[in-house]
């Protein structure tokens, strides 16, 4: 019985131990505040912390194609932009800028013939988590589906990933722009 | 001088193997938990959401693990019989159960609350979330709720009541949970569901369970039956209520340490659907093996009436109640009642110079008495015969420090072997911990008689 507890009270205290060592320092704030505090790279005021939560996908960056999902779902955001991809092989892929969500980053490719948009490239998805993984396979095709048929980012979000479809839309229009494109 | 030769004993190895055992569950333990330690960056753990996400997420990994050690602990694979025995099995069976159970429960809650703060959605919503949007997360709910109503059905007080073979029965859903909960730690374990080291190793220690169960429960018993044939080749009736089976067999020297016991099936009418422990009341000699077993139950009862000839199925050897379980250079052995089979066994393996209590309510109920008296002169042992009612003077006396010390002055430096009935090896375990023995020195056997 007694080593019952021993083994119960390892169990809490090495678990509590873990966690509050790889915990950020103010850690226990929800992830609203959390989230409306991030983005700024010089802490806010303590009252801004109350604002309801900034839209997740609010930051952009370069892609690289081929980098490797980060894996903490909220890493502080990367302000520093990594080079620019490599140019695109023909026929010529505009790479918009990689949008991200809590779980990854999202960037998309498009190619243009004719003032339209002919195909749409899913670079990278959320990938971070199994949840997201397969998130990321039902909502994309999806995604590109409905991005064609509107020739550009007015379309319905999927359901079930809105997070991706607003950092789709967001990646897109940065494509979009970059290839002189309006919609 | 005539009889047989005067045996070695086998050499001591006190308690080295089952410490190793026991290290490497540990490693094992940290090593799981490395597995999110090494993947978790520093500082990276923003919100409550998160903390309450990573604590579920070691608490899963920590239950994984728990779950294939118990699984792996009750494998009977012969070489954790032989290190740790299957007391000790038995008993960290048990508690890395209940541990188990805690986790598991912790794991779930703290998953659900976890993500429920970071989706920011009611936990109710949140568990349907989790249910259709992850994989095979239904079949490790059901695996929970499983695994909780055997713990529940674990707790000793409810295990007493329900009768043994049901019990069995029951704890065999643990498997399904083995089924069940596999599933999801692969598909949505974070630490998992990606190919890498982490993945290799969760894999490695799956296929390393499956293989101890694959040994211990069906190669290992097939090999060893097959190997020896064991057939009943005597019944004798050594007291009102004892009987002894000899049994023969190819290659009896082969068949473990005296004092270690066999799970005996015997293949007859009314008594192959039941598995009994009884140990070995000689040590292996070649030419039989002997059970000396008390006719209490319905089944033990039948036992009487066995034929020669009848096949018999064993699993084992198993225990680590052998004279390799040994510290020091003499031994005081205690056996209570039917307790005097492995004792009996044991004595002939002991180095010389032990003391043996033979402990009995009435003359009568005295077992196997010519040959340990023959043995004892053997192995220049001394025997007491301790007889009465457990009200009676002598036998009270015996049960105290003062009793202990008088039968033997030197017993806090010898090894004490018990054997008996549960309630008489706990009262003797008490009195020789008072007389100075420690109590690594203590080895006791604990199965029913």
């Amino acid at each position: 019985m007694r080593r019952a507890f021993v083994t119960l009270g390892g169990l809490v205290v090495g678990t509590t131990l873990l966690v509050s060592l790889k915990s950020a320092p103010g850690a226990s704030r929800p992830p609203a505040a959390y989230a409306a505090a991030t983005p700024s790279p010089t802490p806010l005021p303590s009252k801004t912390l109350d604002l309801p939560a900034v839209p997740t996908p609010s930051l952009s960056r370069s892609g690289t194609p081929s980098r490797s999902p980060s894996r903490a779902p909220s890493t502080p955001p990367r302000t520093t932009a990594p080079p620019p991809p490599s140019p695109p092989a023909s026929p010529a892929v505009v790479m918009g800028d990689s949008a991200q969500t809590e779980f990854g980053y999202v960037t998309i490719g498009i190619t243009v013939g004719g003032g339209r948009i002919t195909d749409v490239i899913l670079n990278e998805l959320p990938s971070d988590e199994p949840r997201s993984v397969s998130i990321s396979a039902k909502a994309g095709p999806v995604l590109r589906e409905r991005a064609l048929a509107a020739q550009g980012t007015n379309f319905d979000s999927v359901s079930g990933a809105t997070w991706t479809s607003d950092a789709f839309k967001v990646s897109l229009r940065s494509a979009m722009t970059k290839a002189g494109l309006s919609g | 001088m005539s009889g047989p030769p005067v045996r070695r004993p086998p050499r001591a190895g006190g308690y080295l193997g089952r410490d190793l055992v026991g290290a490497t569950i540990y490693v094992g333990l940290l090593c799981s938990v490395a597995l999110w330690w090494l993947d978790t960056p520093a500082r990276s753990l923003n919100n409550r959401g998160e903390l309450l996400i990573a604590a579920g997420r070691i608490t899963g990994l920590a239950a994984g693990y728990l779950l294939l050690v118990t699984v792996a602990l009750r494998s009977r694979v012969g070489l954790l019989e032989r290190f740790v025995g299957s007391e000790a099995l038995g008993r960290w069976h048990r508690e890395l159960g209940g541990a188990l159970v805690v986790a598991i429960l912790g794991h779930a809650a703290l998953i659900l609350v976890g993500y429920a703060a970071l989706d920011d959605l009611p936990i109710l919503n949140e568990l349907n979330v989790l249910m259709t949007e992850y994989e095979d997360m239904t079949s490790a709910i059901v695996a929970v709720g499983i695994l909780v109503g055997i713990g529940l059905l674990a707790i000793r007080a409810v295990r007493t009541v329900m009768p043994y073979e049901l019990w069995k029965f029951l704890h065999l859903a643990s498997y399904v949970v083995l089924l069940l909960a596999y599933g999801h730690q692969f598909a949505d374990g974070q630490q998992l569901f990606r190919p890498g080291p982490a993945r290799t190793y969760w894999i490695g220690l799956y296929v390393a369970v499956l293989a101890c169960l694959a040994w211990g429960r069906v190669v290992g018993p097939l090999i060893f039956n097959l190997g020896h044939g064991f057939r009943v080749a005597d019944v004798v009736q050594e007291g009102p209520d004892i009987v002894s089976i000899y049994l023969s067999g190819r290659r009896l020297r082969q068949t473990g340490r005296a004092g270690q016991f066999f799970r005996w099936r015997f293949l007859a009418r009314g008594v192959w659907t039941q598995a009994h422990p009884f140990s070995l009341s000689a040590a292996a000699n070649g030419r039989w093996l002997r059970l000396t077993v008390k006719t209490v139950g319905r089944h033990t009862e039948a036992l009487r009436g066995l034929h020669v000839g009848v096949r018999v199925w064993a699993q084992g050897p198993m225990g680590s109640f052998t004279a390799v379980r040994r510290t020091r250079g003499r031994a005081l052995l205690i056996a209570g009642g039917i307790g005097i089979g492995p004792i009996r066994a044991l004595l002939e393996e002991l180095p010389l110079g032990a003391s043996v209590i033979y402990r009995a309510s009435t003359a009568d109920d005295v077992v196997l008495r010519e040959e340990l008296d023959r043995l004892a002169e053997l192995r220049q042992a001394d025997v007491w015969y301790v007889i009465g009612s457990r009200y009676d003077p002598a036998p009270r006396a015996l049960l105290t420090a003062s009793g202990m010390l008088q039968i033997a002055p030197d017993v806090a430096s010898r090894d004490v072997y018990l054997c008996g009935p549960h309630g008489f090896v706990k009262q003797a375990r008490a009195a020789l911990r008072r007389a100075g023995v420690p109590r690594r020195q203590l080895h006791d056997t604990l199965f029913e008689f």
